[in-house]
């Protein structure tokens, strides 16, 4: 899992709404695997990404390199898209857990695929 | 032989065994890679670098097809052995385990397109007893919705057993809200019939249609040097293509050509990649299925 889709992703337990993203990190496995720096890719992010979001996870992860809010400067920054592109598209988690802020939920990452599967009880 | 879903749930069907068909059948893989390239196609995304989602990804062919074209992809899948085939096979796309008849959880508006390759009739089968298959497409459609960028593009490649299922599923999306049209591929072959719900999230409100549509008409093998127009939705391009032409001008899948363009792709992402010799791509011997 990269922190770009993670960046994406809510709690998927039903009526939990608020306050359901993003989910919280505990890292037990963590991977650089190389890609290709794809600058048009990054730029075009800006209106996907909850930066406030991203920020919180990255330090939670000890990437302190980042401004808690962006300009627009920055987009323009190589080294900026350089540090991005490794944290959101070069880092995996491999083995972990994603734990929802609002209702506690954990969901396991084993070998890289986070299981989202609710149990026949967590459905209303 | 009775349909896979209604054998058992397809987190039993998809295990280790059905998995690997997926990697060493030829004729599945090419298949499959067929219709994601189809139903990408029929997606006619308009920008370069987007993001999309790949509805029952399983080992991760039609992903690869939406790498190929240049996009990020998210896959998400049921069964955990096919899903790690995807890993094995290193694909680029992010993955995740989702029953998608739960519903599934991304934010408001991140996808830009998605598409989905014999995934959707899974859920007209109650796997268990728990199941209301009408409840579950609902959950499913309505995921996707709010997913989905406004005006942007749902393909879903699928096998309805009878017209009871496919009233369902389109029944489901249009309460979905969404608008759009189902493409028939060579309708009058029962071997190659092909179906593409291709769905639009629009503007709510409003009385929506899903107008069926014949897509291509003839087998490719039939046409010889004909152009061959391929289904047209309302407000997109035509895509005239020429038989026995590559496709868009990329060489064809397995090929020794694309093995070794992906060789390249591979190397420039810093991957070990095997050297190419006499024997790259060459016909393996053997049971040929």
């Amino acid at each position: 899992m990269r922190l770009l889709s993670h960046n994406l992703l809510m709690c998927n337990v039903k009526g939990c709404s608020e306050n359901n993203y993003p989910l919280r990190i505990l890292v037990q496995k963590s991977k650089i695997i190389e890609a290709e720096l794809n600058p048009d890719f990054l730029r075009k992010l800006v209106t996907k990404l909850d930066w406030k979001g991203l920020h919180t996870t990255l330090i939670s992860l000890d990437f302190h390199k980042f401004p808690e809010q962006l300009a627009e400067d920055d987009w323009k920054n190589e080294e900026f898209l350089k540090e991005l592109h490794n944290v959101l598209m070069q880092t995996h988690i491999i083995e972990g857990k994603l734990v929802c802020p609002n209702c506690q939920r954990e969901y396991p990452i084993v070998n890289g695929i986070p299981n989202m599967i609710l149990k026949d009880s967590e459905l209303k | 032989m009775s349909r896979p879903e209604n054998q058992m749930p397809a987190e039993l069907f998809y295990n280790e065994d059905e998995a690997k068909k997926y990697t060493s059948c030829s004729r599945i893989i090419d298949i499959q890679s067929q219709m994601a390239e189809r139903a990408l196609e029929l997606l006619n995304l308009q920008e370069d670098n987007c993001i999309l989602l790949d509805i029952g990804c399983g080992s991760g062919l039609s992903g690869e097809m939406i790498s190929e074209e240049g996009h990020f992809w998210i896959g998400m899948d049921i069964s955990r052995p096919m899903l790690e085939v995807a890993v094995e096979r290193e694909v680029e796309g992010d993955l995740y385990e989702f029953d998608m008849g739960q519903g599934f959880s991304f934010r408001a508006g991140v996808f830009d397109g998605a598409i989905s390759i014999s995934a959707l009739q899974w859920l007209c089968v109650a796997a268990k007893k728990s199941h209301n298959p009408f409840k579950r497409l609902l959950a499913f459609f309505q995921s996707l919705y709010t997913s989905l960028r406004t005006g942007a593009r749902a393909v879903l490649q699928f096998y309805p057993e009878n017209k009871d299922q496919l009233e369902m599923i389109t029944n489901a999306a249009m309460k979905a809200s969404f608008a759009g049209s189902l493409i028939v591929d060579y309708p009058h072959s029962a071997k190659a019939k092909k179906m593409y719900l291709v769905l639009t999230a629009g503007d709510p409100g409003g009385s929506y249609n899903i107008v069926t549509t014949t897509g291509r008409e003839r087998e490719e093998e039939d046409v010889g040097n004909e152009e061959e127009k391929v289904a047209v939705l309302k407000s997109s391009s035509k895509n005239i293509r020429k038989i026995g032409y590559e496709r868009k001008g990329k060489p064809k899948v397995k090929s020794r050509e694309w093995i070794e363009k992906k060789k390249e792709r591979q190397k420039r992402q810093g991957k070990e990649v095997r050297p190419t010799s006499k024997y790259t791509g060459r016909t393996r011997s053997g049971p040929h299925f």
